[in-house]
């Protein structure tokens, strides 16, 4: 008879690209995001993880709402790390679906494709670029401030809620960077929106007053590791070099294995998981 | 020395393979995938076990799915637990049901508003409509409903049979609990219907790796006298996951133990031919 293995860790990450983007990209493969950091650093310590990323460029935190079932239900996570609120704050009015057309990555070639995207949607789109950062300079801007942000947080809470019914996993929301200096003169407003959206997400972390909902403050890393310069941090703006990916990796994987230490079904690899208990029928009622 | 081949499951079914009737308990209350899980790597085999399953999920998705689902991980085992969401209503559409009892609006006060004095009050009518109606006539009215449900599911299994012979475990369906049998009186006799034509299916597909698994005598000897598998009436609560996942775990044991490319350590004789 082998050996009982260790039950798997299951982690799930979801957000935009500032999970899975790199900056620079194509690096060598030891180049790793941090969700992969963080089962490298699982696997040292001899906690094995099943880690899935949902992290495609653009996505929104209504996006995680919306596919929450079928993200959740059936993989069950023991953690879920959550990065949204960084492309919420980016764009002052230009739409979602406008920025994908433009910046897509999945565009088919073709002559006339080329042509419309190099000569039409290129022309259209930096001249709205430039206008929405004049606007976003203006007063205008702070009127969609709050709604903007207490939207995003009110998706968010909302995700939460239906995630912890899951088995109670740990969740972790992902602090959001302000940007660095390239893309300020662009989305002007955008440091103020962030701000507004990490104080907001605190506050609904401390509203729900769960042990297991916790804030993951990166800023703290950034001045550890990147002598608080942005610039060394992100320096495309908004995507971690891989230095900062192996750094928040490593801290997410301490948090992890601290968390996943105090949990009975990933103590041991023997049967460490009793029958759960019966639960009467005041206790249903209640 | 070699790394062992994970034993890799697919579970799918509807909320009933993914909910507990206890929302919100401690992570080690887990559904009968993860038991599956589980209870393989307790035996020392290492394993790969997926959960597709999402509310109101029917057999008939699976099977416009199963190319994409299938084809690529090639599992080893799928357990099936398909009948159960196809029994429940007997005359409310499922687009309506999904509206009605949906998790994934966002919240706004309009949406609140419309959620609460709207459409829970129009739902609630519509299904204390429905179940005085069930009760009053045949609850077989719409048997081709479940007929179809048999059908779908033996032709996955037929379609399965195609990526290297899996094992194949269709479940029985398990009768609603009390609170349950009042909003739908007639889903005792739909189940009942269900269950015996899967069966019949599973029959008439007569294949030793296709099996239909009998849960209700197992979660009847093993939960106590007075509990119910299903608490809130239509899911299973944590304990009953974990019976099933034993049930199901015992019965994939045995069969991994019959595959050559799952032994733990390899047969000499494959070695020998695979260096040849």
């Amino acid at each position: 008879m082998p050996d009982p293995l260790p039950l798997p860790v299951r982690v799930l990450f979801k957000g935009p690209s500032n999970i899975t983007y790199l900056t620079p990209m194509s690096g060598p493969r030891t180049d790793f995001n941090f969700a992969r950091v963080l089962e490298a650093e699982l696997l040292e310590g001899g906690r094995p993880s099943t880690i899935r990323t949902f992290s495609v460029p653009s996505e929104l935190a209504k996006g995680a709402l919306k596919k929450w079932e079928a993200e959740v239900l059936g993989f069950s996570p023991d953690v879920i790390a959550l990065t949204y609120g960084q492309y919420e704050s980016v764009h002052l009015f230009l739409p979602r679906w406008l920025e994908r057309h433009a910046n897509t990555q999945k565009n088919r070639p073709g002559r006339i494709r080329d042509f419309y995207r190099k000569r039409v949607v290129r022309r259209w789109w930096m001249p709205l670029a430039k206008l929405q950062a004049r606007v976003d300079r203006s007063p205008i801007a702070t009127l969609t401030k709050s709604w903007r942000a207490q939207r995003t947080v009110d998706d968010l809470e909302q995700f939460v809620r239906n995630v912890r019914g899951v088995g109670s996993p740990l969740v972790l929301i992902f602090e959001v960077l302000p940007p660095a200096k390239r893309y300020q003169s662009w989305f002007p407003g955008m440091t103020a929106r962030i701000a507004e959206f990490n104080e907001r997400a605190a506050a609904m972390v401390e509203r729900l007053d769960e042990a297991d909902v916790r804030i993951v403050r990166v800023y703290p890393l950034v001045e550890e590791h990147a002598e608080g310069d942005l610039e060394v941090a992100i320096p495309d703006g908004f995507h971690w070099t891989p230095h900062m990916h192996r750094v928040i990796g490593t801290e997410l994987a301490r948090i992890v294995a601290e968390w996943a230490d105090t949990q009975q079904h990933l103590k041991s690899p023997s049967r460490a998981v009793a029958r759960p208990r019966r639960i009467n029928r005041s206790e249903q009622a209640g | 020395m070699p790394a062992p081949v994970p034993l890799r499951v697919v579970v799918k079914g509807a909320s009933t393979a993914v909910f507990l009737a206890e929302t919100g308990g401690p992570r080690s209350d887990f559904n009968f995938g993860r038991v599956i899980e589980s209870e393989i790597l307790t035996a020392g085999r290492p394993a790969e076990v997926q959960v597709i399953a999402v509310p109101s999920y029917r057999a008939h998705f699976s099977l416009r799915n199963w190319e994409a689902e299938f084809l690529g991980y090639s599992p080893d085992v799928i357990v099936l637990h398909h009948g159960h969401y196809e029994s429940i209503h007997f005359l409310l559409p499922r687009w309506l049901e999904r509206h009605a009892n949906s998790t994934r609006y966002r919240t706004s006060r309009r949406q609140a508003f419309y959620r609460r004095m709207i459409l829970r009050k129009v739902w609630v009518t519509l299904a204390k409509i429905q179940s005085r109606v069930d009760g009053r006539i045949s609850p077989l009215l719409f048997a081709g409903r479940l007929r179809r449900v048999a059908a779908d599911v033996e032709a996955l299994v037929n379609h399965l049979q195609t990526v290297g012979s899996p094992l194949i475990l269709v479940m029985e369906v398990v009768p609603p609990g009390r609170r349950w049998q009042s909003w739908f009186p007639g889903l005792v006799e739909r189940t009942a219907f269900v269950n015996a034509e899967l069966e019949a299916a599973v029959r008439r597909i007569d294949r030793p790796n296709v099996r239909y698994v009998r849960t209700v005598p197992t979660l009847t000897a093993q939960l106590e006298p007075d509990e119910e598998p299903t608490p809130d009436g239509g899911h299973y609560s944590a304990r009953a996951h974990r019976v099933l996942g034993e049930l199901l775990s015992r019965e994939i044991l045995d069969w991994a133990d019959t595959q050559p490319h799952l032994q733990v350590t390899a047969p000499p004789r494959t070695r020998r031919n695979r260096a040849g």
